[in-house]
C-alpha cells in the first residue's frame, strides 16, 4: 500500500474524527451561564483538527507542495510491502492475545507466549537459526523470572495468575 | 550563596547515599545502553523505564528517569564513532568527524574527546539549570493563571511551531493531543466527556501509559519495517588512547565553550530539541574553526561541538520542567509524568514545597554527570558490541518489562490495551511524518491549558479582555501570536517572489 494513501486516509479520519468532537462538544455545552462550558475547549481542539487535517487531506490531492523545501520533507513517498505490514500486524495480534488471555492463563504463561512471539515475529527471516530460538527461549524465560521477582515480589504487585498459581 | 550551599548539600546526599548512588548509576548504565541501541532514543529509554521506576521514593525514582536521559545523551556517540552508526538522532552530527577519526586510527582520541565534551557539556548544562531554576522559579511564583495559561499558549504552539517541517501536521497532532487530554471527568463540573460509557476513562488518559505507547511500542514497530543493523567497518581503541589529552582539550576550548551556551539555550526553547543544539553548534564550529576544511574528514572539534551541546541541551531542557512545570521536550515530558506519579507537581511551588527533594535530585545529576565519565571509559566495549544485539531478542525482552510495568500502574490490563492503541497511533504518525512531541505536550498540558482558561474567564464572568488585563500575559500572548503568524507571512511574502522567479527562468 502507498504510504502517500495512508496519508490521505489518516488524514481524513482526522477530519471525521474532529467534526465528532466538534459535535460532542456542542452536545456538552459551550457557554453556560456566562462562563466557558466542558464543550468549550472540545470545540476549540475539533475545530483545528478538522481545519488542519482537511489541509494536508487537499495538499495530497493537489500534491503542490508550497516550496521546494517543503516538497523534499514533508512528501510522503514509499510503500508499505506486504511482509511489514505482516510483521506488524503479527505484534499488534499477539499483544492483543496477551491482554484476553491473561484473566485465563496468568500473565507469567501469557507473557512468556508474548515474548517469545514477539522474538519470532521481529527477528530478520534470515537471522532465525537453531541457535536464535534457543537464546530466545533462554531470554523469554529469563524476562518472566525476572519480571515476576521484580514486579510481584519486590514491588508487591498482584499480578493476574492462572493454572497452579502462576 | 544560599543557592551553593542547597546544592553542595544536595550533592552530599546524592554522593553518600547507597540508593541514590545505585540508582543513579543504574539509570546512567540504561542510559548508555539506550544511547547506543539503535531504535530507542531517550524518550522511549525514559518511557519504558517509567512503570518500573515508580514503585520507589521520588528521589529514587527521578533520579534513575534522569540517569537515563543524560546517559542516553552520552552513549548514542560510542557507536556513532567507532562503528559510523548514531545510536539516537542527537548522535548523528558526531558520525561525521568521530567515525572518520576511528578510520584513520583515532578511534581512543575521538571516543576521550567525545566523553570529556558531554560531560562538560553536561556540567555547563547543569550549572546553568542551578542557576536559572532557582531565579525563574522565584518570579514564576508571582504568576496568576493568566500568565501561566498564556506561557502554556506559547510552549504549545513553539513545539509545533519550531524543529518541525510540516506545521499543518504539527498543529494537527497538537489539535490531537488536546483533545486526547479533554477525555474523562471534567474538570469544573464533573461530567463525562468522550469517556464512550467506559468507567475505566472515567479518570482521563493515563499520559505514562501514552508515552510508553508512543515512543515504546511506536518507535519499535517502525524499526521492525527497517533494515537491520549489519557489521559496518568497526574501528579498534585502547583503554589508555581515550584518556585525556591536554591539546586536544585546548584546541577543542572554543567549541565546547560555545556549545555548551548554544545547546543550552537551545534545550531551553520548547520543541527545539537536542538534535537541532547539536547541528547549529557543529554549524558554527565550522565557521569559527581554523581547520574549517577539515570539518567531515575527522576533524577533533567536529566531534567535540555536538557532544557539548546534546549532553548541555538535555538539562537546558530541564528548566521550564522544573520552574513552570512545562516540558520542553519528549523526554522531559516523560520525566514530567514521572513527577506527577510521584506525587508531586512540577512548577514554582515544588522549590518551595519540596525544596529538599529538588536539591537532592540536583546532586545527583552532578553526580551522575561525573559517574558517567568513568562508566562510560569502562563499558565503551559492551556498548560498541550492543549494538549487535539481536533485535527480537532485545524486543521480546522489552516488551515483557513494558507489559508488566503497564500492568503495575493500576493493576489492570486497561493500560495496556491504551498502551497498543498508543503504539499503533505512534506508528502510524512515525511512518506519516505527523510530529508525535506536540501530541504529547497536548496532552500533558491540554487539561491544564482548559483548566486555566476556564478558571480566568469564571473568575471574569466570560471577560475575555481579563488576558489583556495583566501585562505579562498580554505580551507573551503577542509573542504566541508572532510565533504562529510570522512564518505564514514569511511563506506568503516568498510565495510571489518563487513564482516570479520561475516565470523570469522559463
Amino acid at each position: 500500500m502507498r504510504i502517500s494513501q495512508i496519508d490521505k486516509l489518516f488524514s481524513a479520519l482526522l477530519f471525521f474524527l474532529g467534526l465528532y468532537v466538534i459535535v460532542k462538544g456542542m452536545q456538552y455545552g459551550l457557554w453556560i451561564r456566562g462562563v466557558p462550558g466542558p464543550g468549550f475547549f472540545p470545540l476549540l481542539s475539533g475545530l483545528m483538527m478538522s481545519i488542519l487535517s482537511s489541509v494536508t487531506f487537499l495538499k495530497q490531492i493537489r500534491r503542490t507542495p508550497v516550496s521546494a523545501v517543503e516538497a523534499e520533507n514533508s512528501e510522503i513517498k514509499g510503500e508499505l510491502d506486504k511482509r511489514t505490514l505482516l510483521a506488524i500486524a503479527g505484534v499488534i495480534v499477539t499483544l492483543s492475545g496477551f491482554i484476553l488471555l491473561s484473566p485465563y492463563l496468568g500473565m507469567t504463561l501469557a507473557g512468556f507466549f508474548l515474548i517469545f512471539a514477539i522474538g519470532l515475529l521481529t527477528q530478520p527471516e534470515e537471522q532465525k537459526g537453531k541457535a536464535f530460538l534457543v537464546k530466545l527461549t533462554v531470554i523469554s524465560l529469563g524476562t518472566i523470572i525476572g519480571c515476576n521477582l521484580l514486579f510481584r515480589f519486590v514491588l508487591g504487585v498482584p499480578v493476574l495468575t492462572g493454572p497452579f498459581g502462576l | 550563596m544560599e543557592t551553593l550551599s542547597l546544592l553542595l548539600t544536595g550533592i552530599y546526599t546524592a554522593a553518600t547515599t547507597p540508593t541514590l548512588l545505585t540508582a543513579v548509576t543504574m539509570g546512567a548504565v540504561l542510559g548508555l545502553l539506550v544511547g547506543a541501541l539503535p531504535g530507542l532514543g531517550p524518550a522511549a529509554g525514559v518511557a519504558i523505564m517509567l512503570p518500573v521506576a515508580v514503585g520507589f521514593e521520588p528521589t529514587i525514582t527521578l533520579a534513575l528517569l534522569a540517569g537515563v536521559y543524560y546517559g542516553a545523551m552520552f552513549g548514542g556517540a560510542v557507536t556513532a564513532i567507532l562503528i559510523g552508526i548514531p545510536g539516537d538522532a542527537p548522535a548523528v552530527m558526531t558520525v561525521l568527524d568521530g567515525h572518520p577519526l576511528a578510520l584513520k586510527g583515532d578511534a581512543g582520541r575521538a571516543l576521550g574527546v567525545a566523553i570529556y565534551s558531554s560531560f562538560f557539556g553536561g556540567l555547563a548544562g547543569l550549572i546553568g539549570l542551578t542557576l536559572l531554576a532557582q531565579i525563574i522559579a522565584r518570579y514564576a511564583l508571582m504568576f496568576g493563571p493568566a500568565e501561566m495559561t498564556a506561557l502554556m499558549a506559547l510552549s504549545l504552539s513553539l513545539v509545533s511551531t519550531l524543529g518541525t517541517k510540516d506545521r499543518a501536521k504539527s498543529f494537527t497532532a497538537l489539535a490531537l493531543g488536546l483533545w486526547l487530554g479533554t477525555i474523562g471527568l471534567d474538570q469544573i463540573r464533573g461530567g463525562p466527556r468522550f469517556t464512550f460509557g467506559q468507567m475505566e476513562l472515567f479518570s482521563g488518559l493515563d499520559f505514562a501509559v501514552v508515552a510508553v505507547g508512543m515512543f515504546g511500542l511506536g518507535q519499535m514497530l517502525q524499526t521492525v519495517g527497517s533494515a537491520p543493523t549489519t557489521r559496518t567497518q568497526s574501528a579498534s581503541y585502547s583503554y589508555r588512547s581515550m584518556m585525556p589529552r591536554l591539546s586536544d582539550l585546548w584546541i577543542c576550548r572554543k567549541v565546547m565553550f560555545m556549545g555548551s551556551i548554544m545547546g543550552f539555550i537551545i534545550g531551553v526553547l520548547p520543541g527545539v530539541g537536542a538534535t537541532a543544539a547539536t547541528m547549529m553548534s557543529y554549524a558554527t564550529a565550522k565557521k569559527i574553526s581554523k581547520n574549517s576544511d577539515q570539518f567531515g574528514h575527522g576533524a577533533i572539534e567536529g566531534v567535540a561541538a555536538p557532544e557539548t551541546a546534546n549532553n548541555s541541551a538535555s538539562y537546558g531542557a530541564m528548566v521550564t520542567l522544573f520552574t513552570l512545570g512545562i516540558p520542553a521536550s519528549a523526554t522531559t515530558a516523560v520525566l514530567f509524568a514521572g513527577l506527577l506519579m510521584a506525587g508531586l507537581q512540577p512548577g514554582p511551588r515544588l522549590f518551595q514545597e519540596h525544596s529538599e527533594f529538588v536539591w537532592a535530585l540536583f546532586g545527583t545529576f552532578y553526580v551522575g554527570n561525573f559517574v558517567l565519565v568513568f562508566i562510560t571509559l569502562f563499558l565503551t566495549p559492551v556498548l560498541a558490541a550492543a549494538i549487535f544485539v539481536s533485535r527480537g531478542l532485545l524486543f521480546s525482552a522489552v516488551i515483557g518489562i513494558v507489559v508488566y510495568g503497564m500492568f503495575s500502574i493500576d493493576y489492570s490490563l486497561w493500560a495496556v490495551v491504551i498502551m497498543l492503541l498508543a503504539g499503533i497511533l505512534g506508528y502510524i504518525m512515525n511512518l506519516l511524518k505527523y510530529p508525535s512531541v506536540p501530541l504529547i505536550l497536548g496532552l500533558v498540558l491540554g487539561p491544564l491549558f482548559e483548566l486555566g482558561i476556564r478558571r480566568t474567564l469564571i473568575a471574569s464572568r466570560g471577560d475575555f479582555t481579563v488576558f489583556l488585563d495583566h501585562a505579562i500575559a498580554m505580551v507573551v500572548f503577542g509573542i504566541t501570536a508572532m510565533v504562529v503568524l510570522v512564518p505564514i507571512l514569511i511563506r506568503k511574502c516568498r510565495l510571489p517572489r518563487n513564482e516570479k522567479a520561475v516565470a523570469t527562468e522559463s
